[in-house]
This record gives C-alpha cells, sequence and structure tokens, in this order.
C-alpha cells in the first residue's frame, strides 16, 4: 500500500538564517531574525521540536514509519503572510510590514524546500506566497510551481486583512486553478487568533489557535463563493484533524438556508454539496476518534493521512501502524486515505 | 412503562398528537426592549441618550417565528401546545451588556433587566429566568447574583463572553462562580451573535459571522473553563453550552485530550482529562432538534448532558416534536434530554419532582 504522508513539517531554524542565505541583496546581509516572534514557546522549552532535523533524518523517519513519500510544509514561513493592520491589541505580534522584504521572504523559502527536495525523490513540498502583494505572489506561485516544481502553496490565514474568500485574493486563486496545484490552508497554532487577550498558557494557545482559525478560513472561503468562482481549485485544510467537519457543515447548511442568497450569492448550492463534490480535502494523522464518524459523513476519497512529524502532536513513530491497526475503518479507504488521495490533491504522477 | 414511551408507542404517529406539560426547555428568549427595562433603571439613566445598549453592526435579516408572543398569554398558550412546563428565560439584547465599557451603567443595567425579567416571572411559574450580570465588576456581580436568585428567584446566570476583559476561566471571576455553585444556579453560556473576538476583524456577512463567531466563542469558552481548573476548583458548578449545537463536543474532547497530554504543566489543577471534565456532569450541552449528528455523540458522550433548547420565538428556533419524531434517538435519550437533564442542570431533585408529578423517570 502507498503510504504518503501528506503533512510533514519542515523545522525551520529559529533565526532564519538558512532562509536568509538565500534572500537576495540587501536582506541577505541582516543579521536579525526576519520574524519579530509570537511571543510563544511552541516547544515548552525546548521538550518538543526536532533541532537536529535535516533531509537525513526526515528520511529515515520516514522509513521507521514506512512512509514512500513526505509533504513538506511549512513551518514558522507561514507567519510571512500576517500583515498589520491599525487598531489591534498590544500584544498582537509584530508583523513583516514590508511587502517587498515578505516577497523576497517566500522566493528564498520556495528555492530552500525546492533544494531539499532536490536530495530525494521521496520528498515534495508546498511553498509559500507573499498574500500581502497579489501581483508579487502570482508570480511567486508561477515561479514555485513551473521553475522549482512544487507541488501546491500553503497559506495561514491569520494576519490577512480579509477572510481568505475575499475577492482581493482571487488571482493567486485563479494562477493555482491554472497550475492545477492545491491552495493549503494550515494555520500556526501559536498565531495568536482567538486569542488575542484570552489564552494565557501555550496549552490554551495551542488548543484553539490553528483549529479555530481553520474554521474562519473554510468559512471564509466558502461564503466566497470560491468553489463556484474556481470549480477545479483543489483547496485542503490541514493540521487540525476532521472532527470538525460534520458540525461546521451542518451549522453553515442551516445558515446557508436563512441567509444564503443574500449573503454568499454566489453559490448556487448548499455548503455539503461542495464539500462533496471532491475537491476540498482534509488531514487526519489517523488515531482520531471522529475518523470513522466524519467518513459515513463525507466519504472517504477527501482525507489525507498526515503525520504532523515531528510536531508534539505526531504519534510518531506510530501514526502509519496506528490508522493500518484500526479495525473500524474498512481496508479500502485505508488505501485512499493514505496515499490515493494525496496522490490526487497533490497531483502526484 | 413510563409515560414518554408510551407516547413513543401510542400516540407518535398521530398527526394531532399534543403532549401534556412536562419539557424542560432550557433555552428561549425573551425579546427584550428599552421601553421593558426603563421602569426597573436607576433614575439617574432614565434620560439616556439614545438606545440603551451599544447596537452591533449587524443587519440580521432573521424572521421571527410567525407566532412571536406579542403578550404574555400568547407565549403560555405556545408552552402549553409544546408541552413545556419549564421555560428557562434568557434575553436577546441585554446579553450584549459587558461589551459596554461604562461601569456603573452595565451595573445599573444588569439589576433592571433583572428586575425585569423577575417581575415577568411571577406571572406564570412556568417561567424561569436568567440573571445577567456585570461580569467585568466582580463584587457588583456577586452582590447581584446573591440579590437575583435570593431576592429574585432567578434560575442561574446568562454568559456571553464576548466583550470581557479575560477569557471566562480567569481567576478574576472565581467570586462569581463560587457565589453561583454556593446559591445552586447554573451559568448558561450563550454567546452573543456577535460572538468571538476573532470574527468581528473579518466576518463581512452576517451569516458568516453567525455560522463561526459563536461556535469560536463557545469552544474557547470551554477550553477556558477547564484548563484553568474551574471545574476542579468548584465541583458543583454547573454549565450549559447553548445554541452551538453539539456535534462539536467529540472533536473538541479529543482535540483538548491531545494538547493537554503533551503540556499538562500548562493546567496544574487538573486531576483528570479535559474530556472528563466535559461529561462528568458539570457540563450541558444544548442539541439542535434536527442536529444530524445527534445519535452519533450520543454514543460518544452519554445520554445524561445534552439538552432542549428551543430558542424560542426567535428565528429557526425548535419544536418539541421535532426531537419527539426522531426514530434515530431512543425513547429513553429523548426523556432525559427534554426533561431530566434539564432538570439536572437547574439543581432540582429529579426524585422529589417526579414522585410529586406523578412521573416516572427514565432512568
Amino acid at each position: 500500500m502507498l503510504v504518503i504522508d501528506s503533512n510533514t513539517h519542515l523545522v525551520q531554524r529559529a533565526d532564519d538564517s538558512e532562509i536568509r542565505a538565500l534572500m537576495e541583496k540587501p536582506y541577505c546581509q541582516d543579521s536579525f531574525p526576519v520574524f519579530p516572534g509570537t511571543g510563544w514557546d511552541a516547544t515548552s522549552s525546548g521538550r518538543f521540536g526536532a533541532e537536529d532535523w535535516d533531509t537525513q533524518a526526515q528520511l529515515a523517519a520516514m522509513d521507521q514509519e514506512g512512509i514512500d513519500l513526505s509533504i513538506l510544509m511549512p513551518t514558522q514561513a507561514l507567519l510571512v503572510s500576517q500583515i498589520p493592520r491599525a487598531g489591534l491589541p498590544t500584544g498582537f505580534p509584530r508583523q513583516i510590514r514590508d511587502k517587498n522584504l515578505a516577497a523576497a521572504y517566500c522566493r528564498a523559502y520556495n528555492r530552500y524546500v525546492a533544494n531539499i527536495c532536490a536530495e530525494s525523490p521521496r520528498l515534495k513540498a508546498v511553498g509559500i506566497a507573499p498574500f500581502q502583494d497579489i501581483p508579487a505572489a502570482v508570480a511567486e506561485v508561477s515561479r514555485a510551481v513551473k521553475e522549482l516544481g512544487l507541488a501546491g502553496i500553503a497559506v495561514a490565514s491569520l494576519g490577512l486583512g480579509e477572510h481568505l474568500g475575499s475577492r482581493t485574493f482571487w488571482p493567486i486563486y485563479d494562477e493555482l486553478q491554472r497550475l492545477d496545484v492545491p491552495l493549503v490552508v494550515h494555520n500556526l497554532s501559536h498565531q495568536v487568533a482567538v486569542g488575542q487577550r484570552y489564552p494565557d498558557s501555550f496549552l490554551f494557545q495551542d488548543t484553539v489557535g490553528g483549529s479555530m482559525e481553520t474554521l474562519h478560513a473554510f468559512t471564509g472561503l466558502m461564503y466566497g463563493g470560491i468553489p463556484e468562482r474556481f470549480p477545479d481549485l483543489r483547496i485542503a485544510f490541514f493540521n487540525i484533524g476532521v472532527g470538525w467537519l460534520p458540525y461546521l457543515l451542518e451549522r453553515m447548511d442551516k445558515d446557508f438556508a436563512s441567509h444564503g442568497a443574500e449573503q454568499a450569492p454566489l453559490l448556487k448550492h448548499s455548503p455539503s454539496a461542495y464539500v462533496k463534490l471532491g475537491k476540498w480535502f482534509y488531514s487526519t494523522i489517523g488515531d482520531e476518534g471522529t475518523l470513522a464518524y466524519v467518513i459515513d459523513c463525507i466519504g472517504d476519497e477527501v482525507i489525507a493521512f498526515g503525520s504532523s512529524y515531528p510536531d508534539a502532536d505526531s504519534p510518531f513513530p506510530l501514526a502509519v501502524s496506528n490508522l493500518r491497526a484500526r479495525n473500524n475503518i474498512p481496508e479500502t479507504s485505508k488505501r485512499k486515505i493514505f496515499g490515493e488521495n494525496a496522490t490526487r490533491l497533490f497531483g502526484l504522477q | 412503562m413510563s409515560r414518554t414511551e408510551k407516547a413513543g408507542a401510542d400516540e407518535m404517529s398521530k398527526k394531532d398528537f399534543r403532549p401534556d406539560r412536562w419539557i424542560y426547555d432550557m433555552d428561549a428568549h425573551i425579546i427584550d426592549t428599552d421601553d421593558d427595562i426603563l421602569p426597573f433603571l436607576d433614575q439617574r439613566y432614565q434620560k439616556r441618550n439614545g438606545s440603551l445598549l451599544a447596537l452591533d453592526e449587524w443587519h440580521r435579516g432573521v424572521i421571527r417565528r410567525p407566532r412571536a408572543p406579542q403578550n404574555l398569554t400568547e407565549r403560555l398558550r405556545v408552552l402549553d401546545e409544546e408541552g413545556v412546563i419549564c421555560s428557562v428565560l434568557f434575553p436577546s439584547r441585554a446579553m450584549d451588556v459587558n461589551t459596554m465599557r461604562d461601569k456603573a451603567f452595565v451595573a445599573a443595567y444588569c439589576e433592571a433587566y433583572n428586575s425585569f425579567v423577575a417581575d415577568l416571572c411571577r406571572k406564570a411559574p412556568a417561567l424561569k429566568g436568567m440573571a445577567v450580570l456585570p461580569f467585568d465588576n466582580v463584587s457588583a456581580a456577586v452582590e447581584e447574583l446573591t440579590r437575583t436568585v435570593s431576592k429574585l428567584g432567578l434560575v442561574g446566570v446568562v454568559m456571553s463572553s464576548y466583550g470581557l476583559q479575560e477569557h471566562i476561566g480567569s481567576v478574576k471571576y472565581w467570586p462569581i462562580y463560587e457565589e453561583m455553585e454556593r446559591l445552586n444556579v447554573h451559568m448558561g453560556i450563550h454567546n452573543s451573535i456577535q460572538g468571538g473576538p476573532i470574527g468581528d476583524l473579518r466576518a463581512d456577512t452576517f451569516m458568516y459571522q453567525h455560522t463561526v463567531g459563536r461556535p469560536v466563542a463557545t469552544m474557547t469558552d470551554c477550553a477556558a473553563l477547564i484548563y484553568s481548573g474551574v471545574v476542579e476548583k468548584f465541583p458543583r458548578l454547573r454549565v450549559s453550552f447553548l445554541e452551538a449545537r453539539v456535534a462539536w463536543v467529540p472533536y473538541w474532547m479529543e482535540h483538548m485530550d491531545r494538547k493537554w497530554e503533551k503540556r499538562r504543566s500548562d493546567a496544574p489543577l487538573l486531576k483528570r482529562r479535559p474530556s472528563e471534565y466535559m461529561t462528568g456532569g458539570n457540563f450541558f450541552y444544548s442539541a439542535e432538534p434536527d442536529e444530524k449528528a445527534l445519535p452519533y455523540v450520543l454514543e460518544r458522550i452519554g445520554e445524561d448532558v445534552i439538552i432542549f433548547a428551543s430558542d424560542y420565538p426567535h428565528g429557526g428556533s425548535a419544536f418539541t416534536g421535532d426531537v419527539l419524531r426522531r426514530d434515530d434517538v431512543s425513547e429513553r435519550a429523548k426523556n432525559k434530554i427534554l426533561r431530566e437533564n434539564g432538570i439536572r442542570l437547574l439543581g432540582y431533585d429529579i426524585q422529589s419532582l417526579e414522585s410529586k408529578s406523578g412521573l416516572q423517570s427514565a432512568s
């Protein structure tokens, strides 16, 4: 059985020195980190994360799990699309204010992961684009896919001035659809989200951060009419599991029935009908209690295995064997979740 | 055979099925207006300019249920028709009171609203009012809580976290929870439709805000109460999570357990897994009567923590018959959802209630 890990995390150096080295002048000459920092310590004082991550360590971990191919997701590079806005409460992390710096960072990051992928045919990666500068983002999507061979573009929606369905971002989606690569919504748990004020521990922040933000991304893309306007665009909602989907979809269908004609005028069908078209995907670590139920609700064609290695959330080195051993998931579904769905999502082969 | 089972077996198929009054509706609404509140409001605010509450920015476009009560008689007739013996009343507008910054006015408004709803409830024993409190003014909130329960007979506290200065698990609010526990009243987490600090930044339609605002706020509130150790500290506190459905509960239980396993030191007061607090009897969750996930959620978290909430007379409100007619939920579970769990949430003694009313408990 083909096993693709559709959500592996590239471990970046905290000071971004490896990316900075690939940036153009004058950015490569700066000595300070690109990102000002979120104020959270996701490693819990070094208890989590892999300091010694490199390509060989990644391949060895894949061998240990029994993974044939991994898709590398950005980690702190996702912060590049956070756009500063007036009026945010103090405590909101400082962000990149210089759009040229953001674009330069994206180019360097994409080059960096393309170099890593060149080291092994078992590694693929998605890139990033500067969503704060649309023409630059479109150009970078095109370069990342056509010149660097990246398998899609990831975005963290938090920090954008508008929700992801906004027309502002449509030129990017146009290009992604034209190039036949997916948009991967991959939020970071240590982004502030709901937690602008509330979370007072990393535990709280990690619980509500990426998960709640992704519900916003899903809602924005749906009500913004993206499945109607970009019917061939594949979108993945990664890193928060699948158990939220039946919940949000039923709520959306109900809201859509009351307000949809006026407030989501581009949609011709209920949100759940678009989900059934099979263009939007979701990742599972594999041992979620809700997985069998979610398959009952939305089918087994759009859920892709992603180990989340080497994050604290990953059951490494048992991610693959946990899912293999489950007796409430049919073998045909496992085959799709392990490999076939990711193949379709990322247009592999 | 219990009364419910009999109803299920003999009467469910009848088109004109009308249960007697036995159902506990844990979330109905008053359409509270400035005209209702003014007679109870402190003299110094009588000539306040403009609307008493800050209005939110949404055009809701919600059509009220056609038979929204124009008066008390109409409301009581609907309760009869729906078989509701106990209707727990939440405000429609006053739950946004804590978004306002004028500390003295917020306290005065809460007092006036509570006196108004208590006055209404005195007119019919089926009506049970929930109090609004000036949460960020903790000493005033505790004092008002004591008054509303011991003098006015209200049965719980409305919590809408949008606008609060800290998350609802914060130690700041613990004196309020301590007093709720002492007075044996519950807290109904009923987030305003504005709900969720994240939502006010990006939602560009009311539908967007409604879809995602309240779930995000409610799930955040749940994590806040658990991680901060409120349930451990106040083991008799009862909390309901309203109008946010139940399908999020299994997802959130597992999600929180996973996070907590890795960082227990961030929640030092916890003695059990987050999911155990969620199903341990302190928390109750209101299901939509037609929620597809209900049988699955019952299977995952049991029958004892799901309650009925009609939302009457707001748009899209539920009918008790919508629950009773379901063929994928057992009669025993229906009885618990529609009655017994609500009784426990209110802190009433089921045994004595059931013997008084001649009803048998299904459990």
